[in-house]
């Protein structure tokens, strides 16, 4: 490597997963206060993003997690009689089973989301 | 704002090097000036977040209702509908998604000066929020929103399929248990009643136990308190204050912390669900008597409140352990921090995305070059990173890595064989004299223990032990709990030290000896069938 830009036009030119591109879309804000030319003060904000059915696709066909994971809910029992239930993971719990009992025909695989935000990530100095 | 899905385990999910859990935006954060100040300002930016949540969200409505075929996994390919299950987040930014003003439930709608109650929180319902929202916005009803709403009009989740915003908001048993309800509010009325002296000195006083940690210096010294230094403090709390309070808070501080250890496990049996729940009934049966004491006039607090829904939410999604909301705090170094220390500082999200870009660029040629040639150096990808080093604060259970090969499902498989015991490798002080046995050891009646203990044990041999003999003496024990799936996938192992005083040599201190005592069940039945506490069938008794 030459320099540190060849390095990262090599870097540039390494296959990536296409749906996990960024987009910016442009954020409007309109408030109440007027300007000095009389119209209201609008604010421009960034809103950058990804698009999150994209970023399932890669998690849930993720090589890595073959073994792991789980497609389907499921009700465990801790002894034969089904006396006594057993919760784990999100697949074992009452809500994933109802809601695909309710929409169900066989041929139905739910998949689950979650979301972790970090929101006071502006606020601290990194 | 991160992403995962609940299909991944979540010891998978937590850990920050799987890569399980991804980036999907940033949401702008403005002083809205534009707005005036007070109310118009605040309501501007609840609003910005629901509207950029929506935008970010968008691409979930169409898929959740109409499905979207994936290459799993596996390989198979399937139908997936995602659905959005759990938002995982404090309490103000759970306010800001379920419209909910701070000193409300965000998951029901107990009135504020009665969250001190174990009863009486109605599950909010989506269809009807939303109508109370609409017939606000239109003039319809009074000035104030009922059931502490707020007036944001469009929340992010009304137009997700199947979407039960209310049922997403999980558990956050960091803040709300360890830091909360412990530290915050349990430890300081404890504080109140004893004195902060005396609750240090009774730290202080802590004999040197191994698996405990001695607060030397009390625990008003401590200066940053993660989930290992709460987790530290549960275990010796109750057993530390014992003799400085009425007995009945003794029953109250048993009841939070048995309360803590049940809401942390990571397997749940509906035996276990009900001890939880039970463990919060005696809490608030008996919570009265720090009103008598004048500690508390009432326990309307946001925090303890939290404790009355996690047995309903770990019956439908899970565990808790599922829904970490330290692990946004991790992955904020690695992303945001790393990302944003990369470039420039102008223009930052820009610079934060396209490192991203280029980390997962790297990140996929690794992968691929070690799935193509496995033998090739399988170089791990953080390597990549940049040099900051991530100081990471999360608590002290360590998960081993993604499970490779056959699917482990870990409730059902027999326990990992492991020896019972361990001691060092290396003998540190070999062909020991009985007298330093005697002297040193204070086992005074060594000898004839050990001369009855090999006549039992190998009563055909020839060699009996006698004051001339030495032995190899070892200064620790480790013993292993037998393995229990619901405490995760660590192993308890239980330390015995056994170390002679040595005086000082040279430049060397002298040095106290340390024994711990052993209790060993000799009659195991006879123990089994006693009470709890008593000694029956134990030895020494």
């Amino acid at each position: 490597m030459q320099s540190k830009y060849k390095f990262l036009q090599k870097i540039d030119s390494l296959p990536v997963m296409e749906g996990m591109k960024w987009e910016c879309e442009e954020v409007k804000v309109q408030g109440d206060m007027v300007g000095e030319n009389g119209e209201a003060l609008v604010e421009k904000l960034e809103l950058w993003k990804r698009d999150p059915v994209e970023c399932i696709r890669e998690l849930i066909g993720n090589p890595a997690f073959r073994d792991v994971m789980g497609y389907a809910p499921e009700r465990v029992y801790a002894d034969k009689e089904t006396s006594t239930r057993v919760y784990d993971e999100m697949w074992t719990g009452d809500w994933w089973w109802n809601l695909q009992v309710r929409l169900s025909s066989a041929q139905f695989h739910h998949i689950t989301l979650q979301i972790n935000d970090r929101k006071s990530f502006h606020k601290a100095q990194p | 704002m991160y992403l995962s899905i609940g299909n991944i385990p979540k010891s998978v999910r937590r850990q920050v090097s799987s890569h399980a859990t991804v980036l999907i935006g940033y949401i702008p954060v403005s002083k809205l000036e534009c707005f005036s100040a007070g109310e118009p300002r605040r309501y501007a930016s609840y609003r910005l977040y629901h509207h950029c949540m929506t935008q970010i969200l968008k691409p979930l409505v169409e898929a959740g209702t109409s499905g979207v075929s994936m290459v799993c996994a596996d390989g198979g390919v399937r139908m997936v509908f995602p659905i959005l299950a759990a938002y995982v987040a404090d309490h103000p930014e759970q306010c800001l998604v379920t419209n909910v003003q701070e000193n409300h439930c965000p998951k029901g709608k107990i009135r504020p000066e009665n969250r001190g109650d174990l009863q009486g929180c109605v599950p909010r319902s989506v269809n009807e929020t939303l109508e109370l929202l609409d017939s606000h916005r239109r003039g319809e009803t009074e000035e104030e929103l009922p059931d502490g709403l707020r007036p944001v009009y469009s929340p992010f989740w009304q137009r997700l399929p199947h979407c039960d915003i209310f049922s997403c908001i999980t558990p956050d048993f960091l803040h709300q248990l360890h830091k909360g309800v412990f530290k915050d509010h349990l430890v300081s009325w404890i504080t109140d009643l004893v004195g902060s002296e005396e609750l240090d000195r009774r730290f202080k006083a802590m004999a040197h136990i191994p698996g405990l940690r001695h607060f030397k210096k009390g625990i008003s010294s401590v200066q940053q308190w993660t989930g290992t230094e709460y987790k530290q403090m549960q275990k010796v709390f109750l057993t530390l204050v014992a003799g400085a309070v009425d007995v009945r808070v003794l029953t109250v501080i048993q009841a939070v912390i048995d309360f803590i250890y049940h809401a942390q496990l990571q397997v749940h049996t509906s035996v276990t669900l009900e001890a939880l729940q039970h463990a919060l009934t005696i809490f608030h049966r008996h919570k009265v008597v720090l009103v008598e004491l004048g500690v508390r006039n009432h326990f309307n607090i946001a925090k303890v409140h939290s404790m009355t829904h996690y047995a309903d939410s770990i019956r439908e999604k899970g565990c808790a352990d599922g829904f970490n909301t330290e692990l946004s705090e991790r992955l904020h170094i690695d992303f945001a921090k790393q990302g944003y220390r990369a470039g420039n500082r102008r223009d930052y999200i820009a610079h934060m995305t396209k490192w991203l870009v280029r980390q997962e660029a790297v990140k996929l040629r690794i992968a691929y070059l070690s799935w193509a040639s496995p033998s090739a150096s399988d170089t791990e990808a953080d390597d990549v990173r940049s040099e900051s080093g991530s100081e990471s604060q999360h608590s002290a259970t360590e998960d081993p890595p993604v499970a490779q090969g056959k699917k482990e499902d870990l409730r059902f498989a027999p326990a990992p064989s492991i020896h019972l015991y361990s001691i060092a490798k290396k003998c540190p002080t070999p062909r020991t004299k009985l007298d330093s046995i005697e002297r040193l050891h204070g086992a005074l009646q060594f000898l004839p223990a050990f001369i009855a203990f090999t006549k039992e044990t190998f009563p055909r041999s020839a060699q009996i032990p006698t004051h001339l003999t030495r032995y190899n003496t070892y200064k620790k024990l480790n013993i292993r709990q037998p393995w229990n799936p619901v405490l995760g996938k660590d192993t308890v192992v239980h330390r015995v030290r056994a170390s002679p005083p040595s005086s000082a040599r040279g430049r060397l201190q002298e040095v106290a000896g340390r024994f711990d005592p052993v209790i060993v069940i000799e009659d195991v039945k006879q123990y089994r069938s006693s009470p709890p506490g008593s000694l029956r069938g134990t030895y020494p008794h």
